[in-house]
This record gives structure tokens, sequence and C-alpha cells, in this order.
């Protein structure tokens, strides 16, 4: 046997199969995949209530973007400061590979199990509400778009802060996402287009151009170079 | 010349306020040394350097010829256990092992092989395939020493390995410790139980406050230990007559009296609790409790702190 260093792609997807394999087998993801079908519900309720098209569909975007700013802290949140708040970092830490590669790991496998959570959800109240004779293929498939971005940035968002409050990640996380973006977001104030709600609206209701896919990089970029700096700094 | 596998050059380590480690000059050439000292002391913080885990804060550290904390190489070569039990406990023995294995390094083809073979030399063969969550004290640590060993580390630093097992793993681990050694591996264990450390090693190093205060072969630290002035705390019936007794013994250095008792304080405990038992039989004293407050490590590490300075012994 010989060992080696692996490459920064290689310990990622190490990182990113370790993450999967322990959310897989937690509770975290029956909680994400339960929330993310609730909003199926309330899509049932307005089916049965006969609202108006345009008005069901955009309160579920509302709806779904409020769910993602939850789903992501409890997956992405946890599975950092948990290694960081019980010390299971120090098998990471002290093994041979760069510190930045825990968080790209941790973010490549743990963001599609959130946006899968999120787009499952969305593809149940979409179904619900009555698929394309409700709502056409190609806006579905561009919101789906936009919650599987969004969720990225909000995932990201919640790795830095994971790295800045692992004692409280989860809470914080989720108060940042739910009370400051989702506010900010929705108020045309100039500084809604560095949050993640906006980019993911803006994708999803495809408007705004490029606005949005941008507001979701700039977030996503900065979130995750924080973390990075902040995770090699941790002692 | 050949490289010391580690080099702590004037090595302070200082969290805010806290001090960690404090100006540590020491060289390990090779072999198994413990770590002896106890709890805060600074052991741990030795050890996270050693490992690349923090960074000095003055001075410097290198580890087989490199810096630990940032040449990831250099890790490779290291196998590290904490001293926490926290691990994956979603996985089982073989996944955690496998998955930490290939971390260090092991290609992903060889990993599982490599984890398999680590976990058995550690014993834990039968419950491989169990959850971590499931697993006893003991069956944690030996999970972990087999995690630090299966990338087949040049250097094996091993934080308290040993707490918290029960009697039989408590054997079993030092005898498995043992057996690292002598395949040419250079470990570094650490320890607050001197009987512990005698297990394993000859090769010790006492720390306490974050300083080295002792180094070399353990008897010679050992006959430094045992000069330490000895106190005896005695309740009797007749304190007072115990006292005049005692004062009178060349070995005794000072005695006391209060509403506790007496308390004597020798130079040589063996002979001075045989003078105690014969006072208590020759003056008809009842005894009620004879405890010694210095029977603990960290007694000794305040005498030799406090009287003697750093001590390095001769290896």
């Amino acid at each position: 046997m010989t060992a080696t260093v692996l490459s920064g792609f290689e310990a990622t997807a190490a990182i990113a199969r370790l993450s999967i394999k322990r959310v897989l087998r937690g509770k975290a993801i029956w909680f994400a995949v339960i929330l993310g079908l609730v909003p199926a519900l309330l899509a049932l309720a307005m089916r049965a209530n006969n609202a108006d098209r345009d008005h069901v569909w955009d309160g579920l975007i509302t709806t779904f973007t409020l769910v993602m700013t939850i789903i992501a802290p409890i997956l992405v949140s946890s599975s950092l400061s948990d290694e960081i708040d019980d010390r299971t970092a120090a098998y990471l830490w002290s093994r041979a590979l760069p510190r930045w590669t825990v968080v790209t790991g941790k973010l490549m496998g743990l963001v599609p199990i959130a946006a899968l959570s999120v787009m499952l959800g969305l593809t149940a109240s979409w179904l619900v509400l009555g698929g394309p004779a409700m709502v056409p293929a190609a806006e579905f498939g561009r919101t789906l778009v936009g919650f599987g971005l969004g969720a990225l940035g909000a995932s990201a968002v919640s790795a830095l802060i994971a790295t800045l409050f692992p004692r409280f990640a989860v809470p914080i996380a989720v108060g940042w996402l739910l009370l400051f973006d989702a506010t900010i977001g929705s108020l045309d104030l100039g500084l809604h287009v560095i949050t993640v709600s906006f980019g993911t609206r803006a994708i999803a209701h495809g408007d705004a151009g490029l606005a949005g896919p941008l507001s979701l990089a700039i977030v996503t970029i900065i979130a995750t170079a924080i973390a990075i700096w902040r995770v090699d700094r941790i002692e | 010349m050949s490289v010391p596998v580690v080099l702590a050059d004037r090595c302070s380590k200082w969290y805010g306020p806290v001090l960690g480690v404090s100006d540590i000059h020491w060289q390990l050439g090779g072999g198994v040394v413990g770590l002896l000292g106890p709890n805060g002391a600074g052991k741990s913080t030795l050890m996270k350097l050693i490992t690349g885990l923090l960074r000095p804060s003055r001075g410097s550290i290198t580890v087989l010829g490199g810096n630990p904390a940032t040449d990831v190489s250099v890790r490779r070569r290291i196998g590290y256990s904490p001293e926490h039990e926290s691990t994956y406990d979603e996985l089982t023995g073989r996944e955690l092992v496998t998955a930490l294995a290939h971390l260090a390094g092991v290609p992903r083809a060889q990993a599982a092989a490599a984890a398999v073979a680590a976990l058995e030399h550690m014993g834990m063969k039968d419950a491989m395939d169990r959850r971590v969550s499931g697993y006893s004290k003991g069956m944690r640590q030996r999970t972990k020493l087999a995690a630090t060993l299966a990338h087949d580390p040049d250097l094996l630093v091993l934080d308290e390995p040993l707490t918290g097992v029960d009697p039989i793993a408590r054997t079993e681990i030092i005898d498995r410790i043992r057996k690292l050694a002598t395949s040419g591996k250079t470990v570094v264990v650490s320890s607050h139980v001197l009987y512990e450390i005698e297990a394993l090693t000859q090769d010790i190093v006492v720390i306490n406050r974050g300083q080295v205060l002792a180094e070399g072969n353990l008897y010679e630290i050992r006959r430094l230990i045992d000069h330490h002035p000895h106190r005896i705390q005695i309740e009797c019936d007749q304190p007072r007559e115990l006292a005049r007794f005692l004062a009178g013994i060349e070995h005794v250095r000072r005695v006391s009296v209060d509403r506790r008792g007496v308390t004597v304080e020798t130079t040589e405990p063996d002979r001075c609790y045989d003078d105690l038992a014969t006072a208590m039989i020759e003056r008809k004293l009842n005894l009620r409790a004879m405890t010694s407050p210095d029977n603990n490590l960290g007694a000794v590490f305040d005498y030799l702190t406090a009287d003697h300075g750093s001590m390095r012994a001769e290896r």
C-alpha cells in the first residue's frame, strides 16, 4: 500500500461521499424531504379552492423560497458545524488534505441533496396543481433551475455561518436566511441583489435577466470564499 | 545526521490569554515517548502542534522535516488519535476507517483492505460492520487507533488512548501499541496516569503548565518523584502525642497539628508508614483515617515546578 496526497478534487469528492453517507443515515434528510413536501398540501388546498393560477404559483414560489432557507441550514450548517463543535474535524484537519476541501466537499455532497429535497416538493406541488395544464413545463423547468441554484447559494451561506458560529449554526443560518435574506430580497432597496431569495425568485419567475444568476453567483462565491478562509484559521 | 522526527524550537502556543505550551524546546528522534502530565498541562496542545492542527504562536515545530500545519505531505506520514471519543457514529467501524484511510492518502481501491487490516490488528474484526454508535468506549478507542494506523504512518500521535476504557481493553490496547513500536513506528502517547505510560515506554516527557519539566528515562523521572517530600495526614485520638513521636524521627521534615489531625512531611514514605504503625502500637493510639494528598501526579508536578525547575534526566 502506498499512501499519496490526494488532489484537491479527489479530497473534495471523498469528503462529499462521506458527507452524503452520513446525511443519508441521519434524521435531517427525512426532515428536509418532509418539509419540502409540505407546500404540496398547500397546493392541494389552493386547487380545491380553485384559486387563481398565477396567484397560486407565485405563492408556491414564495413558500418554497422560505422552505429552502430552512432545508439548506439543516443539511449544510449542521454537517459542517457538527464537525467543528463535536471536534470530529480533527480527523479531517490532521489528514493529508487541504482544509478548503472540507468546505467544497460538504457543498459538493450536500447541495444536490438540499436541491433535490426542494425540487421534489416543487414537482409534487406542480403535479398536485395539475402539471403542464396549470403551469407550462418550460416555466416549471425554469423554476426548478432557480431553486437548484438557490439551494447552492443558500448552502454556501449556511456553510459560511457554520464556520463563523459553529455552536448555534443552524438557528443563526435559518434566522439569517429567513429574516434578513428573505426580507431584504423582497424589498427593492438595491441591497436585494445580493440575497439568495432575490436570485432564486428572479430565475424562477424568469424576469430580471441575468441579475438573478449573477446575484446567486456573487453570494455563492463570496460566502464560500469566506467559509474557506475561516476554516483555514479554525483551531 | 538524521533528521529528528519532531523538533520543537522554542515553541509557544496560547489561546488569547490562556497559555497552551510555553517556550518548549524538545527533540524526538524515534521510538515510543510518553507525554505525562496532569489534565490541562499542555499535552494535547503539544500533540495538536505536532499534527498541524494548531500553528505555534511563537517559535516553530518541525515534523519529519516539514511544517505539519502547511505541508500536507508531512501530515500524510502522521497518524493522530484525538483525546475525545467523538466519531462519525452513523458509520460502521469499517466504513469509518476506510473513509479516513482514503482521506489520509490511501488510494480508494486499497482503502477498504487497509481499513480491514488495521481493524483486525486492533481486535475489531468481529465488530467492524456494526455502527460506531453502538460501540463501547474501548471499541471506540480501538477503532480510532485503527483509523490512526490504516494509512501506515511513520509517526503515531495518540492523545490519551486509554482514557475511559475497561481494564481488559486497556491491556489489549497497551499490547497493540507496544507491537506498533516494535514494528518501527515512532509513537508519541500521552496520559495523566503514570502507570499507563509506564506500561508503554521507558522514555517519558513530563509536562506541566505548558512546559517540559523533565525528560528522559522513566527510572530517572521516578527517582525525582521519589525525592518529592511526601505528605501524610493522620486522624487519631491523640494527635499531639503522635506529633511528638514523629518529630523525633530523622526522615520527617515537618510535623503540624490542626483540627483535622496530624500532617507529616517525609522524604521516605515507606519508612514513615512503618514508623506510624509502630507509634500506633507502642503509644496505643487509635487511628481513624490516614490519607496522602500527594499520591497524584499534580502534586509531584507542583513540586518539580516549585522547587526544582526543569530537570532533564539522562537517556
